[in-house]
This record gives C-alpha cells, structure tokens and sequence, in this order.
C-alpha cells in the first residue's frame, strides 16, 4: 500500500509505502525521544539518557545487585519492638556448619538474651539471661520478654549451649532498651485509638489507592 | 475578628489553646524511567483533592482576614516532588484528564440530572484547580505555602528526609542523624528558612532523640499521648503542656480525645452517612470501555476522582451524594469539634496552673482525599475558633513556646503513633526481611565514607558518592514497610526497597574497585534526583558533636 499526502501543503508528489513509514517513524523515535539528563552540580558534561535507556539500566543493576543479608562476619543485631517483644537477626558467618541442625556433637543453636537493670549495669553479677532454642532455618526471631521490665539493658548473643551448661557465642549484639511498659501499655490498648485505624468510610489508611 | 493574646491575658483567663498540625507526606515517586507510571497518581490525587483545596482554604482564610494559626508538616520527598518539573507535567496532563473524563460524564448523565448535577461539580472543580495550579501558582505550590507562612499564620515545619522510622534505624546513630539532618536541609533549601519543630516519622519517637534534634536546631516535635503520660516523670499537666527534654527541647503530646472524633472507627466524622464514599468511583463502577482511557493500562480499574455517593450507612444500596447536606454537616461537625474542645479546656483550665494546650496532629492527606469534605471542616473549624465568643484559642507549639516554657523536665517513653503504640507495624513477619539489609547498606556507606576522611576523591567517585547515598535514603523510607503490612501495594513497595538497594550495592562495588560506570551512574541521578546538595561525608560516624550542629 502507497501513501500519498493529497491535502499536505508540501510536496504532494511524495509518496511513501507502509513500511517506509514505520522506518521513518522508528527513525525518530530512536533519535528524536525526549531525553534525561542529570540534574546533579557537578556534572560538567552531560550524559543523555533515554527512558528505555534508564529502564534497562535500573533492570540490570536490580539483577546484578539484588541486595543479600549475609556476611561472613558472624553478628547478631537487637531492635526493640514493644514493651514486651524485641526482634533478633543473626549471620552465623563461618560457624553455619557448627550450628547446623544434624552436628550431634553440639547442642541446638541458641539465641540468649540477657537483661540488666540499667542502674546496675557496672555490676556483672546482676545480669540475668534467658535461652530459645532456634529450631527454624530463618535467622531471625521475634522475641517475647516474660517479664517486661521498665529501665533494663537489653542484649543478645547467638550461639551453642554445649555440655555443662557452657555457651559457645558466635557473636554478641548492640545493647537496646525496650520501650517503656506504662500505664497505656498495662492496659492492654483496649480504648487506643491510633491513625492506622479505619472508620466507616474507610479513613486512615494512606498512601494507597 | 483577631484576637491574639498578649502573653499577660493567658493568666488570667482560662482560655485554652488548640493547635492542629496536619502532617503532609507521600513517598518518593517518580519514575522517568517510564512514560507514565501507576503510583504517581498518589502525588497527583493528593495535589488534587488535599493540596489544593488546603490552599484555596487558606486564600480565603487570608482573603477575610481570619487570624487562624495552623502547622502543615511538609516532608522533604513530598517537597521535592512538588519541586519536580517532571512531575509537574505530568500532573497537568493528569488534571486535563479529569476534566475530560468530567466532561464526558457530564454528556453520559444528561438523562439523569441529580448526577449530571455532580459531574458539573467535577468539572467546575478541576477547572478550579487547574486555574490555581497553573495560573496562579504556575505549578509551585510551595510558593503557596511560603506565601501563607509569612503572614505568621502558618506554621512550616518538616520531617526526615525519607520519613525513615527512626527507632528501627537507630543500630546507627548515624543514619539517624543523615535522616533529621538532610531533612532539614532539604526545608531549607526549598523554604528558605530554618523549622522550628520536627515531626518525627510515625511519631516514633526513642530516647535520646532528642539530642540529635537539639544539635539540628530543633526546638519542638510530637508524640503519641502514651509518649508523655508514660515519660520518665509523671506529667503533671497530662498532655496538654510539653515537656522539656532536658536540652531545651520540648516535646508536644497528641490529644487522645481530638484525634478519636477524626480517627475513631464508631465515631469519627468521616465515617458520617451524609459524606462522599471514597469507595464508590465510576473507574469501579462504569463499564470498562468508557473508562478505559483514564484507568490503568485501559485495563486495570482504579480510582478516578469522579464519586456520585453518599457513605449511606449500614448494608443499603449507596444514595446519591448531596454536596450541600454534607457541607452543612462538615460545619455541624466543625461546631461540634470546637464545643468539645471548649468543654475540656474548661475542664482542663480548673485543674491546671497554666493554660492547657491541645494538641491534634493528622494526615494531611486525610482532608480532601480520603474525607472529601475534611479541607471545609478544617475551614470552619479555623474559622470557629478563630471567633472570640468561644475559649478557644488557635496556636502553634512554636506560639506556646514564646509564651510559655515548659514547666517540667522529663523524658518521654518511646512511642510511635502506630497501631498498638510501638514499632510493631514496621517489623513484623511482612517487612522484618528489610532490616538486615537496611543496616548492612548503612553500614557500608559509613564504612565508605570512614575510609575517605582524609582522602581527596575525584568529581566522578564523588558523585558515585554521594549516589550511594541518595539509594540508602530511599531505601529507608518508612512507607514501605508500613506497605508491606497494610498488604495495598506490596509488589511496588518490596521493589522499591530491593531496587534501592542493588543501587546502593552496584555503586558501593563500582567506588570499592574505582571502575564508575559514568552512563549508569548518570542514570540512577536521572531516576533517583533527590537532595542535590547531599554529602557523602556525613556518613562518617567520627563526624559528631559540633560538626552535625547545623
């Protein structure tokens, strides 16, 4: 099929088949698509990026990079949640095989927290711990305080208990404070009113359509 | 129709003062990458059905000479994004959508005049917009804004650069501080002057915070009520006087009572029967061949803005809405708001020795887009209370602070204004998986950053640099995590975490082997613009004390 531009004010002479159309049209499109550039001050010379371009750019770097966890350094970080939970994650770093579930020789991998009156931190002999026993492959855990107490210095190691109540530790936390328990705490929430509450219509859910 | 106080009347009188602060924030959306992208439309129904009409409130405010007083909170991704030339095209392209599909509403409702009615309203209403964003404002809205706050009535302030959950983020004191510390910059830069106060990110608040807000020059912030009734003292005036931290720093608690009768599920206002439905839109309810063109990918059904229903009530079929019914109940809802806020400043006047401060912080994005009516509420109550024939007197904290100091010193509990009170809403078997990684990115930047203290780099590593820790930034944002568990828009907001952190990761590996890419460095500058002015430098933890004093 031949296209003719019988009402152009140009040159009505030309005519262009379909395929010469979309040559020209991909033509422009290659060289004429509006382009980026970066905005940043110290850019002397710039760099013209186009969409497309941005787009396969951002996928590679997203295939290439994708951001792992692990390091070889074995760690273990606490964060606080609430009164009465903290969250633990751990790498295990070149001791994953010493804690590996079917290493008879040790005992489960265990994550010990301990707890320490804030006023009596110099005095050691007042720190008291607890044990959970990590059964699960997932490196983390959400740790439940049996008895949450105000003004106390959380840590963490993660480890193995061996014979004779020893512990081995792969590696000791931060030190954190769990939020306060206060009244509002004690009583359980039943009256709170917080923003992320829906009413009737539906309000107080954001950021999403 | 003024009635400011000189500071010698507060003693004598049991007025009370009431400061509402309304906290504007969206995450940072943009994506030139594509040429049109999905979770843009948050940034353009927020400029819609929120920013425009709070400044078109504010013009009339203005306009009759109402001696309001308001806080608006506007976070640094928000304010970039209002910045954003690309975004303001394609907000205009949007806004002329609407009022096309409002047009052609008006042609499809011609045989039913109640809606034709309401599609003429539409149109009417994008027009107006239209007229105020391009005309008026010329697509800067900060412009708006920075207009109002010279006139002392309202009240600018800020949050962190990325609205990063700061308790969770506080492995690093560090990160902590980048996040307050660009946040603040990036206000100053756009606004031209320094905030006074700092809305912290979900309210979440730990102790110590303090301090890092003292050293950037802070003087207020806010907490949740359980902030201060469970501070390291019992607060003796409740939450209706701040505490001072201890470094001159005062801390500011919501009133419980205020935010249930906008928040409350059973008794909120929004909630009302004579309201709009956010949940009836015709891009749901029309057929898919009509709104193809103004709905995703002409495929996939989302909200449009044009509503023609009523909350209704109970399990009836949605009624039609009536504007000016709800209007005239957005007024009641307004008298009903500041008689009950007389009532407990009279209650709270006889037992305190100072006058009581309520303090009623929302989403900003709750007037307008998700309670239609909010913006005339707002607009009535400011009105209201702007009136001397009622006790109640409009304030900012920054007001309250000139007048009076904080009269005890504690520090609060940490809190967040989150669902139960704490963190549990950003670390929870949807969203814990972020944490690992988050901190091993900051921990790299820092450890960057440690090792070129004293190291010249060249312009290009510098701006390799300095990317790395845009990515980081962005990858903090508390919105996705809150995403992750509200369950709304898990895919884009888990690629949006990883995606910033592969940035952060190729970059780091292209500094650590010194072979930067200029192309793709160039690229992710184009996709990820924000905070221009960013050092890379600050994220070397040696750097404390006074050379974080800003």
């Amino acid at each position: 099929m031949v296209m003719t531009f019988l009402h152009s004010g140009y040159n009505s002479k030309i005519s262009l088949s379909a395929s010469e159309v979309l040559e020209i049209s991909q033509e422009i499109s290659r060289n004429f698509t509006p382009c980026f550039s970066s905005g940043m001050p110290e850019l002397a010379e710039k760099i013209r990026l186009s969409p497309k371009e941005l787009l396969d750019i951002g996928d590679e770097i997203s295939r290439s990079f994708a951001p792992k966890a692990s390091h070889n350094i074995p760690e273990v970080t606490l964060l606080p949640v609430d009164p009465g939970h903290l969250y633990a994650y751990w790498n295990l770093g070149e001791n994953r095989e010493n804690a590996a579930p079917d290493n008879e020789d040790k005992g489960p991998l265990t994550l010990r927290i301990y707890s320490q009156p804030e006023q009596e931190q110099t005095a050691t002999e007042t720190v008291a711990w607890f044990d959970i026993a990590i059964d699960s492959p997932s490196p983390r855990h959400q740790v439940s305080l049996p008895n949450p107490v105000n003004e106390t210095a959380y840590s963490a190691a993660i480890g193995i208990c061996c014979e004779e109540d020893g512990f081995i530790a792969f590696a000791h936390s931060n030190i954190i404070h769990a939020p306060h328990a206060g009244a509002t705490w004690r009583q359980g929430h039943e009256n709170a009113t917080y923003c992320l509450g829906k009413n009737a219509s539906g309000q107080g859910i954001s950021k999403s359509t | 129709m003024t009635k400011s106080l000189p500071r010698s009347d507060y003693a004598s009188c049991q007025q009370g003062m009431l400061s509402i602060i309304l906290h504007a924030h969206l995450p940072y959306v943009r994506h030139p990458e594509h040429d049109s992208f999905f979770e843009e439309n948050w940034l353009f129904e927020a400029i819609t059905e929120c920013y425009l009409p709070l400044i078109g409130v504010l013009e009339r405010l203005h306009a009759d000479n109402v001696d309001y007083r308001l806080t608006l909170s506007l976070s640094p991704t928000l304010i970039a994004m209002l910045r954003d030339e690309l975004l303001q095209t394609r907000y205009l392209k949007y806004l002329h959508s609407r009022l096309e599909l409002a047009e052609k509403e008006i042609i499809r409702t011609r045989k039913q005049p109640e809606y034709q009615k309401l599609a003429r309203l539409y149109r009417r209403f994008f027009l107006d917009e239209l007229n105020t964003y391009q005309e008026l404002y010329h697509g800067d809205l900060l412009s708006a804004f920075k207009k109002h706050q010279a006139t002392g009535k309202l009240e600018l302030i800020t949050t962190a650069a990325t609205h990063g959950f700061l308790p969770l983020l506080n492995v690093s004191e560090t990160a902590v501080r980048n996040q307050v510390n660009t946040g603040i910059a990036t206000f100053k830069a756009n606004l031209g002057c320094a905030p006074t106060g700092f809305w912290l990110p979900e309210c979440g608040y730990y102790p110590g915070l303090e301090t890092v807000l003292a050293d950037a020059g802070i003087k207020y912030f806010f907490v949740d009520s359980h902030g201060v009734m469970d501070a390291s003292q019992s607060p003796r005036n409740g939450v209706y006087a701040p505490l001072d931290c201890g470094n001159d720093v005062a801390a500011f608690a919501r009133d419980p009572e205020s935010s249930k009768q906008v928040w409350s599920a059973k008794e909120g206002y929004p909630g009302d029967f004579d309201y709009r439905e956010y949940y009836s839109d015709i891009g749901f309810d029309l057929d898919l061949d009509y709104v193809a063109p103004y709905i995703l990918d002409g495929k996939t059904r989302i909200n449009t803005g044009i509503k023609y229903h009523r909350v209704t009530g109970g399990n009836l079929p949605k009624q039609i809405y009536n504007p000016r019914q709800a209007l005239a109940k957005a007024y009641e809802h307004a008298l009903d708001f500041i008689g009950k806020r007389q009532h407990q400043i009279d209650r709270l006047g006889a037992a305190m020795d100072r006058p009581p401060i309520i303090v009623a912080p929302y989403d900003a994005e709750l007037f307008g887009h998700w309670w239609f009516e909010g913006t005339h509420w707002l607009e009535c109550v400011l009105r209201l209370a702007s009136e001397d024939s009622n006790g109640v007197q409009l304030a900012s904290c920054s007001d309250y602070l000139k007048q009076q100091s904080p009269a005890q010193i504690a520090t609060p509990a940490a809190s967040t204004w989150g669902d139960q009170g704490y963190s549990s809403y950003w670390i929870n078997e949807t969203n814990d998986w972020i944490y690992p990684l988050l901190h091993k990115a900051e921990q790299e930047m820092e450890q960057l950053a440690r090792d070129l203290r004293r190291v010249a780099v060249t312009p290009l590593q510098k701006r390799a640099l300095n990317q790395a820790a845009r990515s980081i930034l962005l990858a903090q944002a508390s919105d996705w995590p809150f995403i992750l568990k509200s369950g709304t828009t898990i895919d884009y907001a888990n690629k949006r975490v990883t995606d910033h952190l592969a940035r952060f990761n190729y970059l780091h590996d292209s500094i650590r082997k010194n072979r930067i890419n200029e192309r793709y460095l160039t690229a992710l500058e184009i996709m990820d613009n924000i905070f221009p002015d960013i050092d890379f430098r600050d994220y070397n933890p040696s750097k404390v004390g006074a050379d974080y004093k800003l």
